[in-house]
């Protein structure tokens, strides 16, 4: 793909960890990433490695399926144990811990669940299987509920009666605001989503520089892209500003898209508050159909348990998710709570900051990084 | 080196397995955080909180694995973590013996004085038919080439079909006429053989079995618990066609493409390997859970770290594209006729010339390279110029591939 | 690429081609789009990268 190789140059990358090294000087820096795609991102190209010790990147809760609450997971499995039902989802949902199970587990107990790339798998399921009734299992913050939203006009359009979505989109402001406000924060900027702010554009951003004076830079995907806005947020702490700036100007613009906005508000609306894993319950967090899409909406066609589960009560998820709590101050790190049985969401997903410390925390990034290194 | 007698001394002799830690998604992960400012290696006085939950967490890695599923769930299939716990926790246990423990790709064993490898293999890939073959000269490529690593020459194959009543005989006639065809391209003869016909509803269409019988005739024993600081790393071709193509031909997404699976008979080419050198550790083919679990094993049994190079892994742009949609990554993804091979550093240059001057060897590539540390772990530079660790499989983003 | 009838079109994307929704997006033959779950929701410019 030439077109994203320019975007993956090592020595542009050298290029920028000098710089970056040259701004941040010798106070340590937390540095938040709040879009699950940029934690993906850096995992996988290691671009810590790039950094100096003293920048810190704290991943925030932008993984979409990290948040979704214990309930809601036993909804979505009361929703396929249904008869004639089959659940689609992605397949990063199909681990997550409910009451009773994943829907892995459910799976295999019999509830016909299958694992589909887009809204639109889904909606071709329901119009090659008229005698079942398909429900797409619709998670991502604003950055998937456009996909989400065209799927369910065009299943109207069609006049489909056998689709209906279970909406758990959430949007990404409330969840920045609810970490700007918890007490223990120590986190010096933000990295601010890429491809929901397509969608938002920056101005919803602004409240962060302007009332909590911390700088917030939207970055792209690729590699070099994160780096930049890192640099871009370190700059701002040495000259003593805090802004919103745009890292990722080929894609993103102020304004954001107002169409998909439109649209998007044309099939949901906000729900007064939603439950995040971690996270306890946000005002306007979430969305969820109108009234005039009652026919697409899994919650109205099937009656749910609709139980609020709370979180373990020895979970800490929410402080590590914050930055607040390194994994292994969690009084459950490693003996209740283990990759292979996870009691929250940073043990569950693997871009988790505890199950990547569980699996590899043993390994100082001196050793790895000279590891590495292949021999020739 | 490696000549060894079958009697007894094995060069390291494979310990129980780590415990396999399950989480998450097939996104893979993962680096280290900078949570270690506190932990530098050698001795440190007193205790921190940190160090006692790393040795907390490092005991219970060392546990051995046990089986806590109560149902059979699509990720024991997958070949990766799900798997390993299931072999090693179930089969293992109750199997046990000094063959089995091995846990290759094919068991060797005495049969008077000859020494014989022999495997077998299930087949349930879905669809049956898909670009570049079918689930009949899967079946036949598929345990030629478990024969094959093992040093073996493949000779004598069986075959079970399950089939399902309503099955068209036309499709069966397509599969078989393709199994001999792939026998023939093999050198092997299908000796042997059974049937079974389930009713309408308990069967997809048709299942395969395969067993398979070779000679080992060259003074070696290959074994991923061989591997040596320094060694190089090769793999045979381009990755992860097959999975993909699997993938593709099941029509679910809106793609279109050329790849087409890669299945091939390996047992020429891994000839030709060891007719230039015997100084070849271990060979597997990548199949389930591909080239990286293939790596992961090798790293557990030979108690090693394995450092591959991003840039080096031949991957064809389709399948790298495809993966990107898809969330995979490649290195997780089958293939049916790619093998890694752990060779010794003097060697590697002599067994990358035979292997490239071999049919289905020509992209052949030394991906990186075996070092002392750290153990168990495979390591990616990537091409970007960062690290990341390159984990076995976990879940199952493709089930059903072979 | 191409575009179809309904507001989908064929893009080309590492080798292969697929179909997605340009609803949301005023895009013509040449663009470049930014895709999420089959739902084009920018069009990108080429970048100005030259750190």
């Amino acid at each position: 793909m030439k077109f994203v190789d320019e975007f993956r140059s090592e020595a542009m990358a050298q290029r920028l960890a000098a710089q970056i090294a040259r701004v941040a000087g010798q106070r340590s820096y937390q540095i938040m990433e709040v879009c699950g795609g940029h934690t993906h991102t850096i995992y996988k190209h290691g671009l810590e490695y790039h950094l100096p010790d003293n920048v810190t990147l704290v991943h925030g809760p932008g993984c979409p399926v990290c948040v979704i609450p214990t309930g809601r997971l036993d909804d979505a499995i009361a929703i396929a144990e249904q008869h004639n039902v089959i659940l689609t989802s992605f397949g990063d949902m199909m681990r997550v811990p409910g009451s009773r199970g994943s829907l892995l587990d459910a799976k295999a107990r019999g509830a016909d669940i299958r694992v589909v790339y887009s809204p639109l798998d889904a909606l071709n399921l329901a119009r090659r299987n008229p005698a079942r009734h398909i429900v797409f299992f619709a998670i991502g913050f604003e950055t998937t509920a456009p996909s989400t939203v065209m799927t369910l006009l065009r299943a109207r359009t069609e006049g489909l009666r056998n689709f209906s979505v279970f909406c758990n989109h959430v949007t990404i402001i409330p969840a920045i605001k609810a970490i700007l406000d918890s007490p223990d924060l120590r986190l010096d900027g933000f990295v601010g989503p890429g491809h929901v702010s397509t969608v938002i554009g920056c101005r919803p951003y602004e409240f962060v520089a302007r009332a909590y004076h911390k700088p917030i830079v939207v970055a792209g995907f690729e590699p070099l892209d994160i780096l930049q806005a890192i640099y871009m947020i370190l700059k701002q702490i040495a000259e003593g500003r805090a802004e919103v700036e745009n890292q990722y100007t080929r894609a993103v613009t102020r304004e954001g898209n107002p169409r998909a906005r439109q649209v998007l508000n044309e099939v949901m609306e906000p729900r007064a508050s939603f439950e995040w894993r971690g996270l306890g319950s946000i005002a306007h967090s979430a969305l969820k159909l109108r009234d005039s899409f009652a026919a697409y909406d899994a919650e109205q066609q099937f009656s749910l348990p609709g139980i609020r589960v709370a979180d373990p009560k020895a979970c800490q998820c929410g402080e590590v998710l914050k930055g607040v709590l390194k994994p292994w101050e969690c009084k459950v790190f490693g003996t209740a709570c283990t990759p292979e049985t996870p009691i929250g969401s940073c043990m569950v997903s693997s871009e988790g900051a505890c199950a990547a410390y569980y699996n590899y925390g043993r390994f100082t990034k001196e050793q790895l990084r000279s590891s590495a290194r292949p021999s020739s | 080196m490696d000549i060894t007698d079958d009697d007894g001394k094995r060069l390291n002799r494979p310990q129980r397995r780590d415990i396999q830690t399950e989480s998450i998604s097939f996104v893979p992960p993962l680096i280290v955080p900078e949570y270690n400012d506190a932990a530098k290696p050698g001795p440190r006085a007193g205790s921190t909180l940190q160090e006692q939950v790393l040795a907390r967490t490092e005991r219970a890695r060392m546990r051995a694995p046990v089986l806590k599923d109560d149902l059979i769930t699509l990720a024991h299939g997958a070949g990766g973590k799900a798997t390993h716990t299931l072999i090693e926790a179930l089969f293992l246990e109750h199997f046990r013996n000094s063959i089995l423990e091995q846990l290759e790709d094919q068991a060797v064993c005495a049969l008077g004085d000859a020494r014989v490898a022999f495997t077998t293999d299930s087949y349930v890939v879905s669809p049956l038919f898909f670009p570049g073959g079918n689930i009949g000269d899967l079946a036949v490529n598929g345990t030629v080439n478990d024969l094959a690593v093992g040093g073996a020459r493949p000779l004598y194959l069986s075959v079970g079909f399950v089939l399902e009543e309503g099955f068209p005989v036309c499709d069966l006639r397509r599969i078989v006429a393709s199994m001999q065809l792939a026998a023939a391209a093999a050198g092997v003869q299908i000796v042997t053989g059974d049937t079974k016909v389930v009713q309408k509803g308990k069967g997809d269409g048709c299942y395969i079995n395969t067993a398979g019988l070779g000679l080992i005739e060259r003074p070696i024993r290959l074994s991923a618990a061989n591997a040596q600081p320094g060694d190089a790393v090769i793999v045979s071709g381009p990755i992860g066609e097959h999975g993909i193509t699997i993938m593709l031909a099941r029509g679910e997404l809106e793609l279109e493409s050329d790849i087409v699976s890669d299945t091939a008979p390996l047992a020429t080419l891994v000839s030709r390997l060891l007719d230039a050198t015997l100084e070849v550790r271990s060979i597997r083919d990548a199949t389930r859970g591909g080239v990286a679990t293939v790596l992961n094993e090798v790293a557990k049994a030979s108690r090693v770290g394995i450092a591959i190079d991003e840039t080096r892994v031949p991957v064809r742009e389709e399948v790298a594209g495809a993966c990107e949609l898809l969330g995979i990554d490649p290195l997780h993804v089958a293939c049916e006729g790619r093998f890694v091979a752990v060779v010794s550093a003097a060697a590697a240059d002599k067994a990358l010339a035979a292997i490239h001057g071999s049919r289905y060897g020509s992209k052949a590539a030394i991906i990186g390279w075996i070092k002392a540390e750290p153990t168990g772990l495979v390591l990616l530079k990537t091409q970007f110029g960062g690290t990341r660790i390159v984990d076995m499989l976990i879940g199952d983003p493709l089930p059903r591939i072979c | 690429m191409e575009v179809l009838a309904d507001n989908l079109a064929r893009i080309e994307r590492g080798g292969r081609t697929e179909i997605v929704s340009i609803a949301l997006v005023d895009a013509s033959v040449g663009d470049r789009l930014l895709v999420h779950a089959g739902e084009a929701s920018a069009r990108v410019e080429r970048s100005e990268h030259s750190a």
